[in-house]
């Protein structure tokens, strides 16, 4: 399509949000604010009610209708709940169901956030679609592509969630939050514009279990079974009995609800024998793993070693490494051992403040 | 640009005769003993329009949904059965799906009538969901999607040899079509005034009994400028229009037809019911309802939940369409005082629209 100035900017009624459709329309560009319905069922409502909004509640639709008023932009309510359902919540329920535990938002921004977004955006005959993210998008001219750079406020940096966008997709995004120092700066915008807003944490982990409990998630919503088992050592034999697998992730130490006169850990989740093997620190530590699905963003494909930094977890601190083709797959190797390296989630590359790419963990 | 309205079926502006009648009520002093006449008048006078016994009752409600609610729950209760069991076509309102729903919640027993792919009440389904305990069957007389006509006499003649009560949702029918409750022998009717050119905020039930007792409205106050200004609009709505209406309704599906870009009516093509729904090829409804706005003309694709963002219609997958088909769908209603040219700039609309 041919390029414009008209942007769909995702809206929560939270202060991200907000101040990025506004600073956009303060840029010239004719904005257009969204609400997308992602999910809703009547525990989530309730959860909401009792802690003052969140990401999925119908209060935010309010709130951005209200917000979008203000501001001066017209504002819709859309539908994503199909997709949402089919993309995020039962790629969810799966990898539980595969002994892994998932990144629902890295699944969210690719199908959900950007795809169906940006789908939505050229039916309304946009060229952009922004979001209140911290991340810095723009055109490369050395590199010849498109490129995710982190956010100037390093505290709010988002680009883990985003290593999987395409260029198709990175050259029809705009994040203006992404050249803000701090979400103080990002506030005191929010707060010249004089629109109320509720008393919204930060967007929760994962804004369909409101209550952080994903074990009553997956049992109301789906026919997972959760049969206990046993814990066992490295060396196979058997040290208590567990609740179902799907109640530990590697690396976990507390809730095990058995202790062993020692500090043990969840080294490893065995679908097969429903087992959770338990190891000490030590255990809990991989130089290497195997990642698959794997998207760059400097490049195109992964042809020879190549040295940067990764993170195996969005609270994760990046640790040098050096990536080998591997296949479909990519290897990565540190320099020093990471603790929890955990299957589901997802490994992301920086080269300093460029996100090169990421990929799934599949096995260390 | 003068925006175009093609969302009658949601709600009608109020004519500016009865919106006369409103002001000289709010602008006269209260004289009590007349409001009781007024309101008794007006009763008389929808009772004429049904062509119903002067001994039956009108009650009068703050909304159609509320009228519906309580004309089951009326029905309901007067059966006197211990576990009465409630038939309701799977194309209902809203407001009598949500009811069906909360009674089955609560362990009520409930089931949903089936329709044909063209939207009609199956016959034949329904009669295979009755039992001995069916309490209430309650049907809808015009769909508020598709526009089709309910095969009402055929399931009154059913549910009559069976000795069940039927409520009929005539919302969508009054001031169109031609009601007449003696020979259907409906023991329940409700409408809704601002869907004839009334104000918002009154609805009004027919009860064939007259002593059953309405629990939910009985001790309102009336809402007495409402209910002359919903007289007065049924006084003036004229019958004779079905002829235009016709005449509108085909103007619109074939000039969205010819476009040749996809588009295909579903449910009544030729009635004289103005409500069609549009299947658009490629298209998404909430797309569309965006576009459309922007080109001047508001529009209503299914049911809106409650945040505003819309979900596939029930009425259409009940009919058979998959969640996705029924996702590309709009709903187009036109009026009594939609213009010739108002239609044709639909159609300019909708052509600028499929052009990309």
């Amino acid at each position: 399509m041919e390029r414009n100035n008209r942007v769909i900017v995702g809206m929560s009624g939270g202060v991200d949000s907000t101040v990025a459709a506004y600073q956009l329309k303060e840029m010239g560009y004719e904005v257009i604010g969204v609400n997308m319905r992602l999910w809703q069922d009547d525990f989530l409502e309730e959860e909401h009610f009792k802690r003052d909004g969140g990401c999925c509640s119908l209060s935010s639709v309010e709130d951005a209708r209200r917000v979008c008023e203000k501001i001066g932009i017209p504002f819709y309510a859309l539908d994503f709940k199909g997709v949402f359902k089919e993309k995020v919540v039962d790629y969810f329920i799966d990898a539980y169901h595969n002994a892994e535990t998932p990144n629902p938002c890295i699944a969210c921004n690719k199908y959900v956030k950007f795809e169906a977004l940006l789908e939505k955006a050229h039916e309304l005959g946009a060229y952009y679609v922004a979001t209140g993210h911290y991340a810095k998008m723009g055109f490369d001219e050395a590199l010849g592509r498109y490129v995710i750079r982190k956010s100037n406020a390093v505290k709010k940096d988002q680009t883990y969630a985003l290593y999987n966008l395409t260029q198709e997709q990175i050259k029809h995004i705009l994040m203006p939050l992404g050249e803000f120092e701090s979400k103080e700066d990002v506030r005191a915008i929010a707060a010249k514009l004089d629109v109320q807003m509720s008393r919204k944490s930060d967007s929760q982990e994962i804004c369909f279990v409101p209550d952080q409990d994903y074990v009553g998630f997956l049992k109301r919503n789906s026919d997972l079974k959760v049969a206990g088992g046993d814990f066992v050592g490295t060396d196979g034999e058997k040290l208590g009995e567990h609740q179902g697998i799907i109640n530990y992730t590697i690396g976990q130490r507390k809730g095990l609800g058995v202790t062993f006169g020692k500090p043990m850990y969840v080294i490893d989740i065995d679908k097969a024998t429903n087992e959770v093997v338990l190891g000490n620190n030590e255990d809990v530590h991989s130089e290497t793993l195997y990642a698959d699905e794997v998207n760059f963003i400097p490049f195109e494909t992964l042809e020879g070693p190549y040295s940067c930094a990764a993170k195996v977890r969005y609270s994760a601190k990046e640790a040098p490494c050096t990536l080998y083709p591997e296949g479909a797959m990519v290897k990565v190797v540190f320099e020093t051992p990471q603790r929890a390296v955990t299957p589901g989630q997802a490994v992301v590359f920086y080269k300093d403040d460029l996100l090169v790419g990421g990929g799934t963990i599949k096995r260390v | 640009m003068n925006r175009i309205y093609m969302d009658y079926a949601s709600t009608t502006p109020v004519d500016l005769e009865v919106a006369k009648v409103l002001k000289a009520h709010y602008e006269a002093p209260i004289d009590e003993k007349h409001e009781k006449a007024l309101v008794e008048r007006a009763k008389r006078t929808l009772k004429e329009m049904l062509n119903a016994d002067l001994s039956s009752a009108i009650y009068f409600t703050a909304t159609g949904t509320e009228a519906n609610q309580a004309a089951i729950e009326t029905l309901l209760k007067a059966s006197g059965f211990e576990d009465p069991h409630l038939i309701v076509s799977s194309i209902e309102h809203p407001s009598v799906l949500r009811y069906a729903e909360a009674f089955e919640k609560a362990g009520g027993d409930v089931s949903y009538a089936p329709v044909t792919a063209e939207g009609y009440v199956a016959i034949e389904a329904l009669k295979g969901l009755l039992k001995p305990t069916t309490a209430v069957v309650s049907m809808m007389l015009v769909n508020n999607e598709v526009g089709t006509v309910q095969p009402i006499e055929a399931v009154c003649e059913l549910l009559k040899s069976r000795g069940v009560p039927l409520h009929v949702d005539a919302i969508q029918a009054l001031g169109k079509i031609p009601i007449d409750v003696t020979r259907l022998d409906v023991d329940a009717m409700t409408f809704s005034a601002h869907k004839v050119y009334a104000p918002k905020g009154l609805g009004a039930i027919y009860m064939k009994a007259p002593n059953t007792y309405c629990p939910i409205v009985t001790p309102y106050t009336d809402n007495v400028p409402y209910i002359a200004a919903f007289e007065s609009a049924l006084m003036r709505s004229k019958p004779d229009c079905r002829a235009k209406m016709r005449r509108k309704k085909k103007a619109l599906i074939e000039g969205l037809v010819n476009l040749d870009k996809g588009i295909r009516p579903i449910g009544d093509v030729d009635g004289d019911i103005g409500i069609v729904t549009f299947y658009f090829e490629g298209k998404t409804s909430d797309g569309l309802l965006i576009n459309y706005d922007w080109k001047g003309v508001a529009l209503s694709a299914g049911s809106a939940c409650s945040s505003g963002a819309i979900s596939a219609s029930h009425v259409l997958r009940a009919m058979g369409l998959s969640e996705a088909e029924a996702k590309r769908c709009v709903r187009f209603s036109i009026g009594t005082p939609t213009t010739d040219e108002a239609i044709q700039h639909v159609v300019e609309a909708t052509r600028a629209i499929m052009k990309g």
